[in-house]
């Protein structure tokens, strides 16, 4: 028994007297123990079965007389067909069975190379059919974005021009630098009077301090849209 | 450099084939190939060729599964290869050999204990009616 094992040893039940090693991995640190009790190879048989002869259980005698004829026929039968399986083999190997077969083989190989070969063709057309598809596909999805960005180009032309023309059409509205002081005599001259009043029919008085009953019928302003009461 | 377990050992000449088990499961799980090797070869050693597998553990559907390249058995038997009597009895099973006598036998016996079950649980039910 090696010595330097003795640290994972565990007693067995009889008496102390074998020690049995325990693997290393079988002994759990986490407080319950497991531990495997197997036997291992150096250790003798039991004292008290060292001679102990376990006893064969006899057969029925008509059971052994079966069994023995059906052995006999078993083994008889096996021999036949080893034989069989045997002779079987030299004919397959030697004749020219397989020499046929492998003219078959090729004949069959060849018919499917053959099949393999149109198939392979049709789906070539099939092919060189759905990439020229493809191809005419992309060409007018090409055209017609250069279309749309040729269209989008002379709108936002257009746009600008009309831009510029508003602008200009603006600028004429400026104030002068030498008509500036007339400008502002002007407007000190007119004050505009940007307060309004709304009565409950809808009539519009103009003016801060307008009256309603200064501003003949004739001339009153509606609202356009009169509110729904 | 171990060989595959599919084969691929050396063929010795004028030695004893066998077509056995080869145990390739684990610890209370067996699985086995079915494979030729030399007779005196351990049962986990080189395999000349495996020819199928053999599942003894039923599966989900209570199958026992069993796979067999019987054109390359017939091939091994014809040359002489020895078969174990698990192998033969699971051929025989299989329909390529007959059945092995201790199928029989151990059919007898399961039909007598099933009998005697039988007559155990009568006996019990009428001692629960007394």
């Amino acid at each position: 028994m090696n010595i330097g094992v003795r640290s994972n040893l565990v007693a067995l039940g009889c008496g102390a007297r074998l020690w049995y090693p325990v693997h290393e991995a079988m002994v759990t640190l986490t407080g319950s123990q497991t531990v495997r009790w197997i036997k291992p190879r150096w250790v003798p048989v039991a004292k008290s079965k060292m001679f102990r002869i376990p006893e064969r259980k006899p057969l029925p005698l008509e059971e052994e007389v079966e069994l023995r004829c059906l052995y006999n026929n078993y083994y008889m039968a096996m021999r036949a067909i080893r034989r069989h399986l045997c002779e079987e083999r030299l004919r397959v190997s030697d004749t020219s069975e397989l020499a046929i077969k492998a003219e078959e083989e090729q004949a069959e190989h060849d018919q499917l190379m053959e099949h393999n070969s149109q198939e392979n063709l049709r789906v070539a057309a099939l092919r060189e059919a759905r990439i020229k598809k493809e191809f005419e596909a992309d060409l007018a999805r090409v055209t017609a974005s250069k279309e749309k960005l040729a269209k989008d180009a002379e709108k936002a032309e257009e746009e600008a021009l009309r831009i510029i023309n508003e602008t200009q059409e603006f600028v004429k509205t400026f104030i002068k630098r030498e008509d500036f002081e007339k400008a502002i005599e002007t407007a000190l001259a007119n004050p505009v009077d940007y307060n309004f009043a709304i009565d409950q029919q809808g009539n519009i008085f103009r003016g801060r301090s307008t009256r309603p009953e200064d501003v003949a019928e004739e001339d009153k302003e509606k609202l356009l849209f009169a509110v729904q009461s | 450099m171990p060989f595959p377990a599919a084969g691929g050992a050396r063929v010795p000449l004028r030695t004893a084939k066998c077509i056995r088990f080869a145990r390739h499961g684990c610890a209370n799980r067996p699985f086995y190939h079915i494979v030729v090797m030399d007779k005196k070869s351990p049962r986990q050693g080189h395999v000349i060729e495996q020819l199928g597998t053999w599942d003894p553990l039923v599966n989900a559907h209570g199958e026992k599964l069993c796979s067999i390249n019987l054109e390359r058995t017939t091939y091994w038997i014809s040359k002489g290869a020895l078969i174990s009597e698990g192998c033969s009895m699971l051929l025989g099973l299989a329909g390529l050999l007959p059945i092995h006598p201790r199928v029989y036998l151990l059919a007898w016996r399961n039909r007598r204990a099933a009998a005697a079950q039988k007559v155990q649980e009568k006996e019990d039910a009428a001692q629960v009616e007394n």
